[in-house]
């Protein structure tokens, strides 16, 4: 049920990402990950005012601030200060537990965010000519019974051998492709009677914007959590995963010239414009 | 915390101060120099190794050079005097010191050290241009040299350490360097690859400096550079040579799992006295009928021994995976050596290492019936370098970001692979053309970027290539198969054809202010026959032996009877006197070793060929020739040998052969490690040279003297050019 769900949220999901990111796609890519991350910031700020219990954060809050406050004038006096120094700990407690519905309520759409912006920024599109490895394993069933694999099409692309190298161990079959063009591409295989298809994006430079998917899910909710781009393979087909495999893959997303991961980015981005906001939504963390 | 107004003044004042200060001291540096020849000239220098200025004459009269002859009709065209003995490390060390080896303390590819590390030795060679030293920290001082991790963990984890004392690759040339001066004067100074200078060290002043190392940088396992050769054949199995390793690789239903070895594992302890080691392991899957495999590199997994091949290990996560078909070269592939040690972020935190990146690249020669694999040594990846191989540290990445990865040991040609058999002439053409593809890349970007200053540029190819095809060019060399001269007579004209148009582009380049120097190390000369210098001292008695019969066998002097020995050979063209008081087991007093080193000197010149001809064309007394020479280094002679002869291969690494001169049937089959006037090296420049005979050591000064710095006392040559 969870699978058909994220599946059926997936597409528009990926539309919508790819809406937002349309204007930036001349831009260096840091613009977009720190304008998107911003707005994450400032939207969950918004969502936890609302999904928090506020009156007793700023309970907490002010009896957190008491205890700072007896501390700094009793500092002479050991039992006062021990007494609330357990208090400040007990009040951090309960803090972080007022803050769980709301981190509850975010989870979702969180990963959901991470993971589409994962589309656009952890692996770099392929360059025009560079050499890559498709990977097409099976489930056992399928492999066990001897479902014949071809590649139907490959625009865009050039794939050889004509005919894949099989692997018994990983129930695979693997192609090299490499892309003749810039945009987008398409491979289509045969998978016994069905069809499916897998995108390959390429570009002139990598540092390029554009949405990469390296790996095209089968029945693994994981995978179709963490690679939402394309829908996952139905289980007729018999596939468990459509890989692409390519050196240095992982896209580097560098501001100012400092290299930091673009997910390091993006918490950072988000917790700073999440600070930046509170004054104006009116919300206590 | 609320400020009050006087912290906020306070914190004003110390910014304001610490701005005006910056700002001041960015206006005390000196001035950069400005070219003699005018005010935007530039200084470019192409370093050509071993281009012989014989062969460049003759194809330059023959109209196959047009701008060398372009270049040399604006300026001069001379032979270049290089330094005894003409080997690369010592050649350019003297162009980078200006000085002779007395100064840099280089005098050979190869050291003898007289505290051998290997039990049962009285001296080893080791290469001479740099080593490995321990850096001890402050606390070393108290016998800390690691955290006891065992005792501190109740025995868990005792299998590893921590170590608190980091080993540091250190320069062993000594003297001065051209571009300490040319900074210091504010000239932006830019060095690819110039040999002997590993690692490649600061240069403090206003200019900038950005430099790669070369010739001497090692692959990620600490060696010169050591092919992997993987086959299904028997003979493959576990056989280590000299440049590399066979390897066995068995294919179970088109599938088999091979090992590619590592550098030691530092965190590891040793276990029964085998240095452990870090390896990873990867996959070759090959199609059932059509030449072309996959190969996989796999993730690393801690405990692999070096020696087993797993082939029914489950599957496991790739971490790199290309398809080749037979007779294809890879790019290069990075990946990481992993520690295995537990705890990794903790062990980071303690700024210790715990993976070691590499890179190689693959080239599959054989598919069916039996699959043979050869990868590159593990060369130091430039975009997350293991060793210091550049400065500033992100230059190497700059350069590979910008051209794409490279090569970054220091002799990249791949003889030993064509040498042992793993790799034919034409793989090795092949292998070479990749190397000669990137060094294109980064000398046409070091060309388009060079906009002022000082830039120095290295090419390698004109010197190995020369030593792996100067056979096909000599009909008289005992190795020469037939047919290979029509085949490959030509290599090394091409190659001088590509050297002569990658000129083209500079010249194309240049203005009128620019000085252009095209400069080689030392010219080429046959290498028909190997002498073995251990093997005349013994003939002669300076040299004993106590199973003489089977002196063969003894492998670096260890059948040496050293109460009985005054004399050995260790390195190309090095001699050594077993020195009293010097050697462990030295015999010569001090007082005896000039009577000694002029008999021998004497006598190794009457040693005469097949033919009648003398073997030897001059003999050196180091201390007559390069005084300062530091005796613990210096070999206390040089031996000269005349055209077509050299050191044999046994007598660098201390071998006594049966045979005083043995013809040279390896590849390796011209050479330059002879006496030095043979073998003089090129000097083209579109300046005038006003000295006759210009030499190796007067580069430094007179490349100083072209943006007016004046010679420094640590140089001791002359200044070539007519300067305005």
């Amino acid at each position: 049920m969870f699978a058909t769900l994220l599946d059926a949220l997936n597409a528009p999901l990926f539309a919508l990402a790819g809406a937002l990111m349309a204007p930036f796609e001349r831009a260096p890519a840091w613009i977009a990950l720190v304008l998107w991350s911003a707005v994450s910031g400032g939207l969950m700020t918004w969502a936890f005012r609302y999904t928090s219990n506020q009156r007793a954060l700023r309970h907490v809050s002010d009896r957190i601030r008491a205890n700072m406050l007896a501390i700094k004038l009793f500092k002479d006096e050991l039992g006062v200060t021990f007494r609330c120094l357990l208090a400040l700990m007990g009040n951090t407690a309960l803090r972080l537990l007022h803050s769980l519905p709301p981190m509850i309520v975010m989870i979702i759409p969180f990963v959901l965010i991470l993971a589409h912006l994962g589309v656009w920024y952890q692996h770099r599109p392929l360059r025009t000519g560079e050499a890559a490895v498709l990977e097409l394993r099976l489930t056992p069933d399928a492999w066990n019974a001897r479902t014949a694999v071809e590649l139907l099409s490959a625009e865009g692309l050039k794939a050889e051998p004509a005919r894949p190298i099989p692997d018994i161990e990983r129930r695979s079959y693997s192609w090299r492709i490499r892309p003749t063009a810039p945009g987008r591409h398409n491979l289509r295989f045969k998978i016994g009677s069905q069809t499916i298809e897998k995108s390959v994006a390429a570009a002139e430079r990598i540092s390029d914007l554009m949405p990469a998917s390296v790996l095209r899910p089968g029945g693994s909710f994981t995978d179709r959590l963490l690679y939402p781009a394309e829908r996952a393979c139905a289980p007729s087909t018999g596939v468990e995963e459509v890989r692409i495999r390519y050196i240095d893959a992982e896209r580097s997303t560098p501001i100012l010239g400092i290299h930091i991961p673009w997910w390091g980015t993006f918490l950072i981005v988000s917790i700073l414009a999440a600070l930046a906001v509170k004054p104006f939504v009116g919300v206590q963390f | 915390m609320a400020l009050n107004p006087l912290r906020w003044c306070l914190i004003a004042v110390a910014t304001t101060a610490l701005v005006v200060c910056t700002l001041a001291l960015h206006g005390c540096n000196v001035e950069a120099r400005a070219s003699v020849y005018g005010a935007d000239g530039r200084l470019l220098i192409i370093g050509m190794d071993g281009l012989d200025p014989k062969m460049l004459q003759g194809m330059m009269d023959a109209g196959k050079l047009p701008n060398f002859s372009r270049l040399a009709a604006q300026g001069t065209f001379k032979p270049l005097g290089t330094i005894m003995p003409p080997q690369s490390p010592v050649a350019w060390a003297t162009f980078i010191s200006g000085a002779h080896p007395g100064k840099h303390q280089i005098y050979d590819f190869l050291r003898r050290k007289l505290k051998p590390e290997t039990p049962g030795l009285v001296v080893e060679p080791a290469f001479s241009e740099s080593e490995i030293v321990a850096a001890a920290p402050p606390w070393y001082l108290f016998g800390c040299t690691e955290i006891p991790w065992g005792n501190l963990s109740g025995g868990w984890g005792k299998d590893w350490r921590i170590p608190l004392l980091s080993e540091e690759q250190l320069s062993l040339r000594h003297g001065d360097r051209f571009w300490n001066h040319l900074v210091a004067h504010g000239i932006d100074t830019t060095v690819y690859r110039v040999p002997a200078n590993y690692p490649p060290g600061k240069a403090r002043g206003s200019g900038d400096f950005c430099c790669i190392s070369g010739m001497g940088t090692p692959d990620t396992r600490g060696s010169l550079g050591e092919f992997f050769m993987f086959s299904e054949q028997e003979s493959a199995s576990g056989r280590d040579v000299g440049g590399g390793m066979f390897r066995r690789i068995s294919m179970i239903e088109n599938r088999g799992r091979a090992i590619l070895e590592g550098p030691t594992n530092h965190l590891k302890r040793p276990k029964r006295n085998r240095t452990p080691k870090m390896n990873v392991e990867f996959d070759v899957v090959r199609d059932p009928t059509e030449n072309v495999a996959r190969i996989d590199i796999l993730r690393p997994r801690d405990d692999q021994d070096a020696r087993t091949v797993a082939t029914q290990s489950p599957p496991r996560e790739i971490a790199q995976s290309i398809i080749l078909a037979q007779g294809e070269w890879s790019e290069w592939i990075p990946f990481n050596f992993d520690t295995g040690v537990p705890l990794k972020p903790a062990v980071q935190a303690l700024m210790v290492p715990t993976e070691i990146p590499a890179m190689v690249r693959f080239y599959l020669r054989k598919v069916h019936p039996v699959v043979e694999l050869y990868a590159s040594p593990l060369n130091i990846d430039p975009l997350q370098p293991a060793n210091e191989i550049s400065t500033p540290a992100s230059f190497a990445g700059d350069v590979a970001s910008a051209v794409g990865r490279y090569y970054t040991t220091g002799i990249p040609e791949d003889t030993a692979s064509l040498r042992r058999g793993a790799l034919t002439e034409d793989e090795f053409l092949q292998q070479a053309a990749l190397l000669h593809e990137e060094r294109v890349r980064q000398y046409r970007r070091a060309i388009a970027e060079f906009t002022h200053g000082c830039l120095f540029f290295y090419f390698g190819s004109t010197d190995q290539l020369a030593h792996i095809f100067w056979r096909d060019r000599d009909p008289q060399h005992p190795g020469l198969k037939p047919g290979e001269a029509e085949k490959y007579g030509r290599v090394l004209d091409d190659l001088y054809v590509r050297m002569d148009g990658l000129l083209g582009e500079a010249l194309d380049t240049l203005r009128e202010t620019d000085t252009i120097i095209v400069m080689s190390d030392h010219g080429f000369s046959g290498f028909r026959w190997g002498v073995n210098v251990n093997t005349w001292l013994m003939n002669n008695g300076y040299l004993a032996v106590a199973d003489r019969a089977n002196a063969h066998l003894y492998p670096t002097l260890s059948g040496v009877d050293w109460s009985q020995t005054k004399a050995y050979a260790m390195g190309i063209n090095s001699l050594f006197i077993n020195l009293a008081g010097r050697e462990q087991k030295g015999i010569v007093k001090p007082a005896e070793k000039r009577a000694v080193m002029e008999e021998i000197a004497a006598k190794m010149l009457e040693i005469r060929g097949e033919a009648g001809d003398p073997v030897i064309e001059k003999m050196y007394i180091t201390e007559d020739v390069y005084p300062g020479a530091d005796p613990l280094v210096a070999p206390d002679m040089l031996v000269g040998y005349a055209a077509n002869y050299r050191g044999s291969w046994g007598t660098a690494l201390g071998g006594i052969s049966q045979r005083l001169i043995e013809p040279n049937l390896d590849r390796w089959s011209g050479d330059h490690c002879i006496a030095h006037a043979i073998v003089p090296g090129c000097l083209l420049t579109n300046r005038k040279v006003i000295v006759a005979d210009p030499t190796l050591a007067d580069m430094a000064p007179s490349l100083l003297a072209v943006f007016g710095v004046a010679k420094p006392d640590t140089m001791s040559g002359r200044v070539i050019f007519q300067t305005p």
